[in-house]
Parts: C-alpha cells; structure tokens; sequence
C-alpha cells in the first residue's frame, strides 16, 4: 500500500505519461505507410550530418578537418540521448503552459508509432545542434562544444519547438495557437541553430589572424572544396526527406513538397550567383553552394504551401540574402567559418516570414505576416540569448576557447591527438613530441 | 662506405649559389671567385658559418671594412629566394680559378676560432672590431643544441622580416621587449632580451632563457606574425623557416618544431 504523497505523485504522472503515449499512438500515424515514409525520410535526414560534416570540414583549414568530423559525429551521438531523455519531452509532451512539454521524457519503447515519431524528431534536433559546429569550428574545445550541443538538443531547441510545434499530445504552444506556421523548422530547427550559432561566435570571438590589428579582413579558406561541394548535394537530396516526411504520412502531397524543395535550392544557388554577378565579385563555388543551401532553408517553412513559382522565388532571394549577410556579418566581425548564420538564421526568418507572402490562396495576408513575424523574433530572442548564456557559463566553468597554441597546431592534433592528413600535411609546424 | 662530399650538399650547393647571386654585381670575376672560396672554406671549417663574419673577412681582405654591412644586406636580400630564381650554382667557375688563386692562403681555422695573427694593421682592425663577436659566438659553440636551433629559428625569423619590410623588425622588436616587460619571461631572460635588443638590434637566446621561455616567445611571434600576414601566411613563413633550421646540423639533435 502506498502512502507517501510523493511516491502517488510520482506514480500518477507515471500513469499519465503512459496513458498519454498510448493516446498519442493512434493520432500519429494512420498506417503502416506512413511509418515506412517517416523512418525512410528520418534515415535521410540522419544522411544530412553526413553533408554537413563534409562541409563544415572542406571549408576548414586542414589542420582542423578531424575536429569538425568529430563534432558533427559527437552532437548526433550525445545530442540522440539528450533529446531522447529530456527533449522529446520538452518539445512534445502535454504543454498545459504552452511553453514546453512536461511528459514524454525517456520514453520507452512499447508504442512503435511513438519510437518511430521520436526517431524522425531525434534527426531533426541534431540537426539544429549540428548547424552550431561549423560556425565556431576551428577554435572551440571539443568538450565544451559537446555540452553546449547536449544543452541545444536537451533544452533550448525543444523549448522553441514547443512554442511552435507542441501541443500534438495534449495542450498548445502559445506560437501554434496564434497560428504560427512553419511546417518542417525553417525557424524552429534552422533559425533556432543560426542564433545559437551567432551567440557562440560572439563570445568566442574570431579565428586568429581572421582580422588585423587595422581591421581588414583576411581570407581564410577551406582545405577542401571538393568536399564543400559533395556536402552540398548530400544536403540537397537529404533535405527532400527533411521536407518531405515533415508531412508524416505517405502521400500525394509529398511530390508537391519536393519539387518546391528542390525549385527553391535551384533558385538560392542561381540567385546567390545573379546577385555575385550584378555586384561584380567572384562567382565563388563555396558561396553558390550556401546559396542553394539558402534557399533550402527559406523554402523548409513553406514549402507544402506554396506554388512551385513562389517556391522558386523564395528560393531566389534567400540566395541573395546569404551574399549579402555573409559580408555584412564578416564585415561585423563575426568570423563565421561556413555561414551558418546567414544560411539557416538569416534564410530561416526569412523563410519564415515568406510563409505569410507567398501561401497558396492567402498571399500577403498582413495578418499572418504579423504572427510569422513574431515567431522570428521569439525564436531569435529565445535562441540567442539561451545560447549566449550557455556559452558564457561554459566560457566561465571549462574554458571554450581553445588556447592560441593549440589553434596554431591545429584542434585535429591537440583535441584527439589525430591528424586528417598525415601523409599530405604540410603546414603541420609541431611533431607533437613535446606537450 | 661512401664518402658525401661536404662542399656538393644541397645546403652548401644553395649557400654558395646565395653569396653568388648576391655579391657578383658588385666585383670582377676574379674576386667574386676569392670571395667564394672564403666563403667555402669557412663553410667547410663550419657549416653554421656566420654571415656576417664572411662578409667581414671578405670586406677584410679587400681592405674595406666600412662596406661589410652592406655585402651582409645583399646576402640577405636573396637568400630567400626560391632555387629557380637564384643563378647557376658557381662551383665550375671556383674550380677554374682553384690554382690561380690559391685559396688555401685563408687561414679559415683561425679566423673561425678568433687567432688571426696578421701584422697587417687593416687585419688587426678587422680582428679587434669581431673580437666581441668571435667571444659571442664561442658561447654559442657551448650552447646546447635547442639553445643553438632556437637562436637559428629566431635569427631566420629576423632574416625574413628584413627581406620583406625592414621596418616590421622594429616592431617585432616592440613585441619582444613587451613580452619581457609583461613579466612573462623570468628575470634573466628579460634583461638578456633588452639587453640583445638594445645592442645587437635584435633578439638573440642564451642559457638565460629556458626552453618554455624560448616556445613562448616563439608562439607570441607566430601571433603577431598572424596579425601582420595573416594566418595562412604566418603558417607558411613558418615553415620555410622551419625547413631551413632544420638542413643545420644542430636540428639533428633537436627539431625547431619542438617549439610550436
């Protein structure tokens, strides 16, 4: 017999958590489709660290290639069990407040539907975590960085997505119930990275050399582009899943999802290369490619609302955004190693906001430009500043940034002791017989 | 056993080929080719064979000691020149001229350990104005070997720097003194800094300093090196710099990288 009030406690919230799985199973998925779509787009998805990490690790300078896979591999792995133990939680559990879940957490694994929901939602929370990487590579401490992606997986990113997205199991986030859209994350997954991202830079501060004593800028470019560019196609085509199973359930509507996907990437790489045109600089690849990544971000929001025109052409203005943003911010002294924050903050509100212009049937509607608008600002104001006190906490506590020595040996020898190119290297200064 | 001949090393191949193109503007044929075989038989005797000191015999013999500096500026000026830049490699022309010029009158034993002897007043000029040197560089001689490969590391630092902008070695020299000033260095190597600084117009390393000391201002001058070239650059000076440490016998013993 159970007497203590605590333990009833404890026991009754058990029982709800139970009861609202076994609730939540019925209204996910309709059929065994659905679920075959959802895990196939979620294994896509998953495909996106692997674009990601070559990116990220192109548009670094070799002696730093092994760190950046590392951190790509770590905030899939520690970011999985964070979601899994508290995110989920967070982001879908029965949000009476409207501002995060209070069920769901740990789940096990008795409701098949609800593994194979939280399986596509884990993909989608590395993901956000996985964008922060390439921004601060090169002179963040690994270990640091590992705690600040747990804190984005675990916290900040599920609190946002509560707002926007909770509510499927009980309750509703106070965004959902003004009608906030934003169908696959623009703002939630990719804007919510952006920010984070921003915060890091700025509390790390830029690369060393990045800008002189004077101010001027100094190039510091990737090792390997040719891995920038397969990263690039490797996202184009993981995105489809990424959009396309946001949809959760297998249906006609998934071709209409993708070719707006895959018109609005067309568009952000062919904007991005218009605008370096008419503005006379270099049609540089690594700029084409970010583009089309922008304007897979700004289409993410809209994209099973939209016309393919309109998706073509918020795809075509994210492109320019990215060039114009990726020197303003470098301009700013925001040393951002692939624009991260231009490509999935910047694009993302944009994106975002897109929704309320170009929605099928509803265009311009101010009213619902007001509440995207909204949206974009509590994600930047919630993201932001969540992060920056989660950098600055770490700064204080472990130390994240790596000390100037070791950014000179390179984050691949004195992180993990590895180097990415033993054979090739030639700017490798320290033999690593001394400590 | 194969015997290497010291004098066809590609060290010495490249040295020769640097005096060479630097100096041969400013002789005749004939001389130019005295001054090489100086400047070989001093290499022979030493393979770390201070320039400067070549060009101070060399100015010596020539009876123009007011000069020396300029030769040694000239020498500098080249030397890091790539190899496709540099002209022909001057050993046939030293051969051709072996028996006219005899150079087996350059006492170089003794001018290397500081013992010329001559009763020419312009060569006891010569060795009065390097005694001080020759003293310094017998305390180099019983250096150990990371104090002589950090002294070479530091020294190709400033040779760059003055082929490049002579004006930044004035700053790098600010820098160094700061890095003193702040403390950051003990209290010998600090009053040895200043005291290299204000004398010798640059950064030299003795057993004042310890090896950390040595890697640390080493780090400080790859820092400010960032800021003046930037990172990419600074990386690739510092290889060059590395690689031609480490053709010098010292770096057998010890790698410069051990100080990055």
């Amino acid at each position: 017999m159970v007497r203590h009030p605590s333990v009833k406690l404890i026991i009754s919230v058990a029982l709800l958590l139970t009861s609202s799985t076994a609730f939540a199973a019925e209204k996910i998925f309709d059929n065994i489709d659905d679920v075959i779509w959802v895990l196939v787009a979620g294994i896509l998805v998953f495909f996106m660290q692997a674009g990601f990490a070559l990116i990220e690790s192109g548009m670094s300078r070799a002696k730093n290639a092994i760190n950046v896979i590392m951190k790509n591999y770590s905030d899939m792995c520690f970011g999985a069990i964070a979601y899994w133990l508290v995110g989920f939680g967070l982001m879908f559990g029965m949000n009476q407040s409207g501002f995060f879940g209070t069920s769901l957490f740990a789940i096990d694994g008795s409701d098949m539907s609800m593994v194979t929901f939280l399986f596509f939602q884990t993909m989608f929370a590395a993901t956000a975590a996985t964008i922060v990487s390439g921004a601060l590579a090169e002179r963040i401490h690994f270990s640091s960085y590992v705690f600040a992606s747990i804190m984005i997986t675990a916290i900040i990113y599920p609190v946002f997505g509560s707002w926007a997205w909770g509510g499927m199991f009980g309750g509703e986030g106070w965004l959902a119930n003004m009608g906030f859209i934003d169908f696959a994350g623009a703002s939630v997954v990719h804007s919510v990275g952006g920010w984070c991202a921003l915060a890091g830079i700025i509390v790390l501060g830029p690369r060393l050399g990045k800008y002189a004593s004077d101010g001027s800028i100094r190039e510091i470019p990737g090792h390997n582009l040719t891995l920038v560019a397969i990263g690039g196609f490797i996202l184009w085509m993981a995105w489809f899943g990424f959009n396309g199973g946001s949809l959760l359930k297998a249906s006609t509507d998934i071709g209409g999802i993708i070719l707006n996907t895959h018109l609005a990437a067309a568009g952000g790489a062919v904007g991005a290369i218009v605008f370096m045109v008419l503005t006379h600089k270099k049609v540089l690849m690594t700029m084409v490619i970010n583009g089309s990544l922008g304007g897979l971000v700004g289409i993410t929001a809209g994209c099973n609302l939209m016309d393919p025109a309109f998706a073509l052409l918020t795809g075509l203005l994210s492109g320019m955004i990215v060039v114009i943003s990726m020197d303003m911010f470098e301009a700013f002294g925001i040393d951002d190693v692939v624009g991260a924050v231009s490509v999935h903050g910047v694009c993302g509100a944009w994106g975002t906001l897109a929704v309320g212009l170009f929605q099928k049937g509803n265009m311009f509607d101010f009213n619902q430009i007001f509440i995207q608008s909204i949206g974009v600002l509590a994600c930047f104001a919630w993201a932001f500043t969540a992060s920056f006190i989660v950098f600055k906490l770490l700064d204080s506590v472990i130390g994240l940034r790596a000390s100037t020595k070791d950014e000179q040996r390179g984050l691949d020898y004195s992180e993990h002791s590895e180097i990415g190119y033993p054979e090739f290297q030639q700017q490798q200064l320290h033999t690593g017989k001394k400590g | 056993m194969e015997v290497v001949d010291t004098r066809q090393t590609a060290l010495a191949i490249r040295m020769r080929r640097v005096v060479y193109h630097a100096l041969m503007a400013e002789f005749d044929e004939k001389t130019m080719i005295k001054g090489l075989w100086l400047w070989q038989q001093m290499f022979d005797s030493d393979p770390n064979a201070s320039i400067h000191k070549f060009c101070e015999y060399f100015a010596g013999e020539l009876g123009e000691e007011r000069v020396a500096s300029d030769y040694v500026k000239l020498i500098y000026k080249v030397r890091f020149l790539s190899d496709s830049e540099l002209g022909d490699d001057p050993w046939p022309l030293m051969e051709k001229y072996e028996s006219q010029l005899n150079p087996g009158k350059f006492d170089v034993e003794a001018m290397l350990k500081g013992k010329v002897s001559g009763t020419d007043k312009k060569e006891r000029q010569v060795e009065e104005k390097n005694s001080k040197q020759v003293a310094e560089e017998s305390e180099i001689v019983q250096m150990t070997p990371w104090q002589k490969v950090a002294n070479q590391l530091i020294q190709e630092i400033y040779a760059y720097l003055e082929f490049r902008d002579a004006t930044a070695v004035k700053t790098l020299n600010e820098l160094v003194l700061s890095i003193a000033q702040r403390k950051e260095v003990g209290v010998r190597a600090a009053y040895y800094v200043r005291a290299s600084i204000r004398e010798k117009k640059r950064l030299q390393f003795d057993s004042s300093f310890t090896e950390d000391e040595v890697g640390h201002i080493i780090h400080e001058i790859y820092i400010w090196f960032c800021d003046y070239l930037g990172p990419m650059d600074a990386d690739k000076v510092f290889e060059q710099v590395v690689r031609l440490v480490e053709n010098k016998p010292e770096a057998l013993n010890y790698s410069p990288r051990n100080f990055f």
